[in-house]
């Protein structure tokens, strides 16, 4: 019975519309426990973009929260643990929860149980700077959106972890190389000095993943982070991502409209439109047995590789 | 060596019947390529992109033919070649027997009108100062196909067509929905009673429940005007929805080609099988396993020798490095540039 990471209740976002404020996202209730992944699944406009964004600041103004709260256990602290990838200093804060590798919540800010944990809605500026990159990330599917063009990959990563774990600089440097290797680029001590307009779609997004993970979090916000890629490089990504899942025990939260990288990586899955969950459960339940006509609609418009025209394949 | 190499895709399906629509032999597309764009090393000599090297398709009338590659495969540089867009380097475009490249005046005309492209995104090919009516009317009477003060009701006839209410005819297109828009571009494109249609990632950008509303548009198009469709895609799903042949480019080349059903439940190259294991969903939740496939699409700049997927392929061997693949036949119509093509288990 373990508390979960991240309890979201009723949140409501709101954009300027000509009648008045009018929600995009409409009342919308989950958990993410530690160490799992949650899809997201949606068209465009459903509301899964904004839901994700709700959840580390970043609703885009005018856009803005209007209800709801999401209680966050994690703390808010350094995150603990040995196999991070940060080289020192993983001294968990004084008001922080010390997780441990199993991703169990230990204290926290010494509440009970149920209500320990803080509301990420209405948290004041200055607090973000502890939670996001120590412990929540996230990453999007443009990776422009992430990158700096003007700095390079080298020093976008030393300056995060420099603030992250607050490394000097050569040390900060050694960890960006073994952080790029981690996400699988090759010649990674080269790489340090590319700028990102210098590296393909899938280099930028494995860079993105290691800003990401940089500060070890506890949770990975990941808004259609393989959606512009080619399905190869999509493959290598979802690959990866499970690799680094594995390794860091972090939770996912994963934003897509595609229903087969849903289907391949998430343990539950939320089906979301027009602001709403229609549906919400395991990825077996909701995929093989959807109780709203929308989901089945959803399933049936995926065209099948099988659905050849011409009728039945060759040699059956 | 080239055009033979990947000569005769597509042929087969139309064996037997009349001349093809559209064909194409041994297409060489090269881009030059100067300054900033090239690795430091190489500036300043000059160098050559190739896009597509030694390409062969015919798609006959009322036929359908997937063309389906990763980004950088030459896909788009093929369409634009089959519609005397941009002039290839070497190989020929012919429609209905003649050769594009000499088509002039009401010949071309007569390419321009009866082959029609679609593009990714309708947004970039709609004029946004023109309400839908003006746009979709406009190709009619520029070809005199109709009489220009009869556009809008012509107009209101294409968007039923394309399952859109005539009223949309006064809307812009921002006003429109992506889906919306899409439409609106094959509308434009049916109004000139085209003989082919080549949609060059024309649903990509589409939600999936939009998507298969158009994919079920392109089909009765086909089935009741016998438009043949040229149709690239990434997505091999929806490829496998509309096409009979379809035929697997990687780096300018066409590397297997055969019948769609065949090709994706018994692929003969392993650039083939590496897409379909690369589909997501085809594993289910969370399970860690390695990518179908290592790496990405070398540079155009820098071919690899020999067969050119041998950098990426589980099955490479010396003589991969060295000996650019043959066409190897591997079943009715079913062919494949591999040199263990012919050894399937």
């Amino acid at each position: 019975m373990s508390v979960p990471l991240l309890r979201v209740r009723e949140l409501t976002v709101a954009f300027p519309g000509s009648e008045g404020e009018e929600p995009a996202v409409r009342g919308v209730s989950f958990d993410v426990r530690a160490g799992e992944t949650l899809g997201i699944l949606g068209e465009s406009g459903s509301g899964k973009t904004m839901s994700l964004r709700a959840l580390i600041g970043l609703v885009p103004a005018p856009g803005r929260v209007l209800a709801g709260e999401a209680l966050w256990t994690g703390g808010d602290g350094p995150r603990a643990g040995g196999d991070g990838p940060r080289a020192g200093g993983e001294v968990p804060s004084g008001d922080g929860g010390v997780r441990r590798g199993d991703g169990e919540v230990l204290g926290g800010d010494g509440g009970d149980s149920e209500r320990s944990g803080r509301d990420l809605l209405r948290m004041p500026k200055d607090a973000w700077r502890r939670v996001r990159g120590r412990q929540i990330a996230m990453v999007f599917q443009d990776p422009a959106e992430s990158l700096d063009p003007v700095f390079s990959i080298g020093d976008q990563l030393i300056e995060v972890l420099r603030q992250l774990a607050g490394l000097s600089r050569s040390a900060a440097r050694r960890e960006a190389v073994r952080l790029l290797e981690r996400v699988h680029i090759p010649a990674a001590e080269r790489r340090l000095g590319d700028y990102s307009h210098q590296l393909s779609g899938g280099m930028r997004q494995r860079v993105t993943l290691a800003l990401a993970i940089a500060g070890a979090p506890a949770l990975l916000l990941a808004d259609e982070p393989t959606t512009a890629l080619d399905v190869t490089i999509q493959d290598q990504i979802l690959s990866l991502l499970a690799e680094l899942q594995e390794e860091l025990g972090m939770a996912i939260v994963l934003v897509s409209h595609d229903l087969g990288v849903i289907a391949q990586c998430a343990d539950r899955v939320l089906v979301m439109r027009a602001g709403e969950v229609l549906e919400a459960g395991t990825v077996g339940d909701v995929l093989d047995s959807p109780r709203h006509p929308y989901t089945a609609e959803l399933l049936a418009a995926v065209p099948r590789m099988d659905a050849a025209p011409g009728g039945a394949r060759n040699g059956g | 060596m080239a055009g033979a190499g990947s000569g005769g895709a597509g042929t087969d399906a139309v064996a037997g019947e009349s001349a093809p629509l559209l064909q194409a032999r041994a297409l060489v597309k090269r881009f030059a390529v100067t300054g900033a764009r090239l690795p430091a090393m190489r500036r300043g000599r000059a160098a050559a992109l190739t896009a597509l090297d030694g390409v062969s398709l015919a798609i006959g009338a009322g036929e359908a033919i997937g063309v389906v590659g990763e980004s950088g495969s030459g896909k788009s540089t093929l369409a634009k070649c089959l519609v005397a867009l941009l002039r290839p380097e070497a190989g020929t475009v012919s429609y209905s027997g003649a050769d594009v490249a000499g088509l002039r005046g009401p010949d071309l005309a007569r390419l321009r009108r009866d082959v029609q492209l679609i593009f990714q995104n309708p947004y970039a090919s709609l004029n946004p100062l023109i309400d839908v009516g003006e746009a979709v009317a406009e190709p009619a009477w520029v070809h005199r196909l109709i009489e220009r003060r009869v556009r809008r009701a012509h107009a209101a006839e294409l968007l039923q067509s394309v399952g859109l209410v005539p009223a949309l005819a006064h809307r812009r297109p921002h006003e429109l929905s992506g889906g919306q828009r899409q439409r609106v571009a094959i509308a434009r494109a049916l109004a000139v009673r085209p003989r082919l249609l080549i949609a060059d990632e024309a649903l990509s950008a589409l939600d999936v429940s939009v998507q298969a509303q158009v994919l079920e548009l392109l089909r009765e198009l086909r089935a009741q005007r016998g438009i043949g469709i040229l149709f690239i895609s990434h997505q091999l799903s929806v490829v496998a929805r509309i096409a009979d042949t379809v035929l697997i480019m990687y780096l300018g080349r066409i590397v297997e080609s055969g019948p769609t059903a065949r090709v994706f439940s018994e692929p003969a190259h392993p650039y083939t099988a590496g897409l379909l294991a690369a589909q997501p969903g085809r594993h289910r939740s969370g399970r860690r396993r390695a990518p179908a496939l290592k790496g990405e699409i070398p540079s155009p700049l820098a071919i690899p020798s020999g067969c050119r997927f041998r950098t990426r392929c589980p099955r490479a061997e010396a003589i991969c490095a060295s000996v650019d693949p043959p066409r190897v036949q591997s079943g009715p119509g079913h062919a494949a540039w591999c040199h263990f093509a012919g050894e399937q288990a």
